[in-house]
């Protein structure tokens, strides 16, 4: 007999062991105020050792031995759960079984209602989430006392879902828990994500072994198979419900059984997920084949597949209706709900629909008949006409009034100029703390730095000092790494315009990347107008403090620099007596407009340095010839890992070139693409970088900018990087646009990403409503790409169809009409998916705008008879576009 | 752990089929007379059972997803409330950012009402089950809150549920409300292209898309233009698809929008037979209703609290509030009664419903206490006045020091902005910041002394 003190202390030493088993031992010997003395020790005992820990955390050696003195020691059933339940207390294993035996072993002494409340509490404490880590050694404790009990297993979901993780199915047969449990399978949330869908059931998996065990007797067939239709009325994800269609399938329902559910599968067919309509479908279908629903049933049956969203249905139920019709005597049903489809189906599903309906109309009925006529006012002409050719005539409703077309945008001028330190700094931080600040708004602020640093130097220093800070420590430290982001760039400015540090910031270039793209190839290369840009932050960076303004701050959202604006700045440097930084002049003119200004010229004829006479210059002459941009679609070597091993492939790139003579600086650079002078390889420089700011470089000749985006666009198809930004860009800025700029458009029109596609239609249509858009070279441009497979034809006609319906059909019907004559297929050639759709886009534009074109090859379609929806389409669009 | 809400129910909710009875069980909540424990607010005929079910369904579906960030949560019971002639059931997503409504109409509804007010109901998972069994054109007998539903169940078991309730959630409910008062029709589709349209959405996007009138339909622009409403999340409007083939028209809801606007909230309305679903999103996936602050200048006088009060004794639970009406009753000016009407709003007493362009009264069935009590950026600012942290450094600039960093307020007129993250995070699109209405408060509080003497000193 050992005192309680001693006894704590033999547990204690034996838990520091990290000693479960004995620790096991020597609980089980305890007296009962030995046990009540432990037990009372123990939380305090883990506090104290957990706060002595650096990382708050018990020894992890001393877990298993903790739970199993505290299931031993602790009195209550509350208090041993809660215990057992701790986070500080969770097991670094999966592998519980042993540490449960040990549990089960010291807790086999107390009463059995005891053992199975502790389980309920543990069960009720587990959270879905926590499956099967860290709860899982939990869940096995409490389904091993409830068994030991003999006890009901408690109802919560996550016991259940651990049941089914943990349980073997070859086992369930000697399960204690089957005849509780199957049924929660239904119920609980969670059990269809930890079972895999079963192609072929077997009796190792779970849905075979539960129909072998209902084949059996065991189980009760049709509470499973009532099961499983209560689950998917309960409704969820295909990958919640995927393994109960499995369960279903392999339960084989008989007729009987089908029908006595059949109501219940009905009410599914609106809404089920494609996994668990397909099945359902075919189960409906067998018990209409043996015997017809009734007539109510059908019609919900029939309406409800036939306003699915997917095709698939559509058409299953389409033929299943076309096929039963006469031989089931239902030709009215039938028809009635085939005419739901006109309004609420795409054309080519509401086709197969008019052929059903024509095809039935002898056996119609007037209430029929009336119905199809009724819905057929929502069919497009061509199908229109086929039903009014049977049942008569169709009321046609009124045409669609085109829309107008989208007003030009007006050039919006860029916020006034940052007037006052506080402004100056509440820009700051907000730039700085921005994840990806826009061009306008740093442009303002570096302006901002640069004027006021000048001004007021003493309050801006003091005031930027006070502010920023708080919000962007970075910025203060003694050497900003001026990177490749937009927030370095504004950050070294930011810095530079706070007090030197006593020696001084030093501003650490990132190393150029040439040695490294000597390794690699030229992917970790910056793009030219990325590197223009960042030369010329180095050089504004510079300026702060040094200068008085900067010259080439836009004034105007499109990018440009109002001439008079400009010159009243040069006026300002003169008179400071300072010289232009080369590159800031250079950007400077190239964003002044491209007409000339004979005033802001005559002003600045009057200044006496070069950059004043440079500028004169250029507003007296306008802008200079366009830089020459040509596009083609080449082949060139690109690496591309085959058979183990990397080889050259040959592969079709939209390959721009930009040349011009006589230029210098940033504008030669930009002005010549490829920088090799031709292109040798498909790989573009890797670059995700700021391409917003791109347009606003050359804002007077978008088609270079143009030319250096369509690379990048073409990387970036399946990607996000805000290209559909910066072709807005683009249209908003000037230039006459040509071959470069629709191929951008092309590409961008042929996005993945919804947004991207989105953005680049409003492109469309800012250069349509100012009447620019190079609607012929666009037509042209998507026919090249697509035949290269660069681009897919069924995204850019849901793109083109938009910009139509939003008012641009004129262009739509120009740019259509240029892209089929290639992309047309010659007789027994297959044509590209999403052509006949491109062919109703034209049609509709054609009809709203009464466009007429020749294209002999869409006579030769149109001619070529057929009852496929590309000759169809070809048909309706070439009585359009050939009308008198 | 947020703070948790007990549902009580005297019973489950749930469908007989054999008598075709829709039972759903009430908890406690507001009526007309008074709190109640079981209210019992309406018996009789829906006649329009399929829509509704698949209402009650999407309801549920809205109340139990966590849109941003997806994962399992609590689920929340439906909201309902009888105003007279119409039944309104309520849900508000886990994430904040969806608000789902469907009202019931005169049109769907024949029978007695019992009472109004406004309670909880239980929806359970059997319940779901049966509702998506409700189908073809058989009526339904709907009980909201009645003994006979005691008699289905066997054993007469008391429902209780026990789910957290944070208290952004609950202000996120109400608040919401106040922003729909800001919306206007901006587009009305008829029931094909409303198919087409929402069948079109895409499943992602990067950035909050704009829907734009585009002749009979709508587009889907990257920037607002005037007329567009915001779109942030599409998937968002996942609920409404199951409700299309019952759609007669679609219309949308928003505030005005202009080139270089921001993301905004946005109302999605499905006209439904005898009854409409609305859908209110917030204008970023990440964003919830409750931080948005749009209220926080009407909400930081004192006018309109005492105002607020008066009116939320006059109201009844009436399906429309008429604001000329209640100004009259109570003797103070129009202008008044809409601060008093954005108060009585953030504090879940009036809902809004933009289809009618006018408040309704409802009494969130939750801790009232919980619901007006202040909103935390609110609070945050009376302590930076009651601490003196505003300090001005010349007319319309101050400098508010909470903690160790300063925060510059720059006030020109209507406009103030301020140099905190959330400031720089949002640029005033949710609200003033508690420094900005700090100062504000300070300038409002009449006492300029405070300022010249700061300009003095």
């Amino acid at each position: 007999m050992t005192s309680p003190d001693e006894a704590w202390d033999e547990v204690r030493a034996l838990v520091e062991a990290g000693d479960a088993g004995r620790t096991a031992d020597r609980v089980e010997r305890l007296t009962g105020p030995e046990r009540r003395a432990v037990g009372a020790k123990l939380p305090g005992y883990l506090r104290e050792r957990r706060d002595a820990d650096p990382f708050r955390e018990p020894n992890r050696k001393w877990i298993s031995p903790l739970r199993v003195a505290g299931a031993g020691c602790l009195g209550g059933a509350a208090a041993t759960a809660a215990w057992l339940c701790r986070t500080d207390l969770r097991l670094w294993s999966f592998n519980a079984d042993a540490e449960t035996r040990l549990i089960t072993r010291v807790v086999a002494a107390r009463p059995a209602e005891w053992r199975a409340e502790v389980a309920r509490r543990i069960a009720a404490r587990i959270r879905l989430r926590d499956l099967p880590w860290p709860a899982g050694p939990n869940w096995v404790v409490a389904a091993e006392l409830i068994r030991g009990a003999g006890a009901e297993p408690p109802p919560d979901d996550a016991f259940t879902v651990g049941w089914v993780r943990w349980t073997h199915p070859a086992e369930l047969h000697r399960d204690p828990f089957l005849d509780a449990l199957v049924p929660r399978l239904f119920e609980a949330d969670g059990v269809g994500e930890v079972l895999r869908p079963e192609p072929e059931p077997h009796p190792h998996t779970w849905a075979g072994a539960l129909t072998a065990l209902a084949a059996g007797g065991r189980l009760d067939r049709d509470s499973l198979l009532d099961g499983c239709l209560s689950r998917f009325l309960r409704g969820g994800t295909a990958r919640e419900l995927r393994w109960f269609v499995s369960l279903h399938e392999a339960l084989e329902p008989s007729l009987d059984e089908v029908r006595a559910r059949l109501r219940g599968y009905v009410r599914l067919l609106p809404t089920a997920s494609g996994p668990v309509l397909d099945p359902l479908l075919r189960e409906v279908r067998r018990a209409d084949e043996a015997e017809p629903l009734d007539a109510a049933l059908f019609a919900e049956a029939a309406s409800a597949l036939l306003l699915r969203p997917e095709k698939k249905p559509v058409r299953a139920a389409l033929g299943w209706l076309d096929r039963t019709a006469r031989s089931h005597g239902r030709v009215n049903e039938t028809l009635i709900a085939v005419s739901l489809t006109f309004a609420a189906q795409p054309a080519d599903l509401s086709e197969r629909a008019v052929r059903v309906a024509v095809k039935h109309f002898a056996k119609a009925g007037d209430e029929a008949r009336r119905a199809v006529c009724d819905a057929a006012a929502a069919l497009p002409d061509d199908l229109r006409e086929r039903v009014a050719a049977a049942y008569g005539p169709v009321a046609s409703p009124a045409p669609a009034a085109p829309g107008p077309l989208p007003p030009p945008p007006a050039p919006r001028d860029l916020p006034p100029p940052i007037g006052s330190p506080a402004e100056l700094a509440e820009e700051a931080v907000a730039l700085l703390s921005s994840a990806d600040p826009d061009w306008a708004a740093s442009e303002r602020l570096l302006a901002g730095l640069v004027s006021l640093v000048h001004d007021e130097p003493e309050r801006t220093r003091a005031t930027l000092e006070r502010l920023v800070p708080a919000a962007a420590r970075w910025v203060t430290s003694d050497t900003i790494h001026l990177g490749h982001d937009q927030r370095s760039w504004l950050g070294a400015a930011v810095r530079a315009a706070m007090a030197p540090r006593p020696r001084g910031p030093s501003f650490v270039l990132s190393a150029t990347r040439a040695a490294v793209s000597a390794v690699v190839g030229d992917r970790l290369q910056f793009p030219v107008p990325h590197r223009v840009i960042r030369q010329r932050m180095r050089e504004v960076i510079s300026s702060v403090g040094r200068l008085p303004v900067l010259l080439a701050t836009p004034t105007s959202a499109s990018g440009h620099i109002d001439p008079g604006r400009l010159v009243a700045r040069l006026e300002l440097l003169e008179e400071a007596g300072a010289k232009p930084p080369p590159t800031d002049l250079e950007q400077a003119l190239l964003r002044l407009p491209r007409e000339p200004d004979s005033g802001a010229a005559a002003r600045a004829g009057r200044l006496a340095s070069p950059a004043g006479r440079a500028v004169a210059a250029r507003l007296a002459a306008g802008a200079p010839p366009d830089p020459k941009v040509t596009y083609e679609v080449g082949t060139v070597p690109t690496r591309m890992w085959i058979r183990w091993d990397w080889r050259d492939v040959d592969v079709a790139r939209a390959l721009p070139t930009v040349t011009a003579t006589g230029e210098r600086g940033i504008t030669a650079k930009l002005c010549r693409l490829p920088e090799g002078d031709r292109w040798e390889r498909a790989e573009v420089p890797y670059y995700y970088g700021p391409v917003g700011w791109w347009p606003a470089l050359m804002p007077s000749h978008r088609e270079v900018i143009a030319a250096h985006l369509i690379p990048h666009l073409h990387e970036w198809t399946d990607q996000r990087n805000h290209q559909g930004a910066a072709l807005l860009g683009l249209a908003e800025a000037d230039g006459p646009p040509g071959a470069a700029m629709a191929t951008a458009l092309a590409y961008g029109l042929g996005t993945r990403h919804q947004d991207e596609r989105a953005a680049t239609v409003d492109a469309l249509l800012v250069l349509s409503g100012r009447g620019r858009l190079p609607a012929a070279e666009l037509g042209a441009a998507i026919s090249n790409l697509v035949r290269h497979r660069l681009v897919k034809l069924n995204r850019v006609t849901a793109a083109l169809a938009d910009a139509a319906r939003a008012g641009a059909y004129t262009d739509m019907c120009t740019a259509i009409t240029a892209v089929l004559p290639d992309l047309l297929p010659a007789a027994g050639e297959k044509a590209a998916a999403g052509l006949p759709d491109l062919l109703a886009v034209a049609a509709e534009s054609a009809e709203a705008v009464r466009a007429r074109a020749v294209i002999p090859e869409l006579a030769d379609v149109a001619a070529r008879g057929g009852s496929s929806r590309l000759v169809r389409e070809a048909v309706r669009l070439q009585r359009t576009l050939a009308a008198p | 752990m947020a703070p948790a809400q007990t549902y009580a129910y005297a019973c489950p909710s749930g469908l007989d089929p054999g008598r075709g009875l829709l039972g759903l069980a009430t908890s406690g909540g507001t009526t007309s007379g008074g709190p109640a424990v079981h209210p019992h607010f309406f018996s009789g005929l829906l006649t329009e059972a399929a829509p509704a079910a698949a209402g009650l369904i999407a309801l549920a579906e809205v109340a139990r997803t966590r849109y941003f960030r997806p994962q399992q949560t609590a689920f929340r019971d439906t909201v309902v409330t009888c105003g007279g002639d119409r039944l309104r059931l309520e849900s508000f997503s886990a994430c904040c950012g969806v608000y789902a409504r469907l009202d019931v109409l005169s049109g769907a509804l024949d029978g007695e009402v019992v009472e109004r007010g406004t309670t909880n109901v239980d929806v359970n998972g059997p319940l779901r089950e049966s509702l998506a069994r409700v189908g073809g054109s058989d009526p339904l007998h709907l009980a909201v809150g009645t003994d006979e539903l005691a008699v289905t169940t066997l054993d007469g078991a008391v429902v209780e549920k026990k789910v957290p309730l944070p208290d952004r959630w609950l202000r996120g409910f109400a608040e919401v409300q106040v922003i729909a008062s800001g919306f206007d029709l901006r587009a009305e589709l008829a029931a094909p292209a409303a198919v087409a349209f929402l069948r079109g959405l895409p499943r992602r996007a990067g950035a909050p898309l704009w829907a734009v009138p585009s002749g009979r339909t709508l587009r889907l622009s990257s920037r607002p233009a005037s007329g567009a409403v915001c779109l942030a999340g599409p998937d968002r409007l996942a609920t409404l698809l199951p409700l299309l083939r019952f759609a007669r028209a679609l219309r949308v809801y928003g505030p005005a929008a202009h080139a270089g606007s921001g993301p905004a909230a946005s109302a999605w309305e499905l006209e439904l037979p005898g009854m409409r679903y609305v859908l209110s999103v917030s204008p970023e996936v990440s964003r919830g209703f409750s931080g948005e602050g749009a209220v926080l200048d009407a909400l930081a006088t004192d006018e309109a609290a005492d105002d607020a009060e008066l009116l939320g004794a006059l109201l009844a639970f009436e399906p429309r509030v008429e604001p000329d009406l209640l100004a009259e009753r109570a003797g103070i000016g129009a202008h008044r009664v809409r601060a008093a009407l954005t108060c009585l709003g953030t504090a879940g007493r009036v809902g809004y419903d933009a289809a009618e362009a006018a408040y309704f009264h409802r009494e969130l069935p939750y801790d009232a206490g919980r619901v007006a009590e202040m909103n935390p950026r609110l609070r945050s600012a009376r302590v930076l006045v009651e601490n003196g942290s505003v300090r001005f450094t010349e007319p319309g600039l101050a400098t508010v020091t909470a903690g160790e960093h300063p925060r510059q307020v720059r006030v020109t007129g209507d406009r103030a902005s301020c140099t905190c993250p959330w400031w720089a995070d949002h640029r005033g699109s949710r609200g003033p910041c508690k420094h900005v209405l700090a100062v504000r408060m300070v300038l409002r509080s009449a006492d300029s002394e405070v300022v010249a003497d700061d300009l003095a000193g």
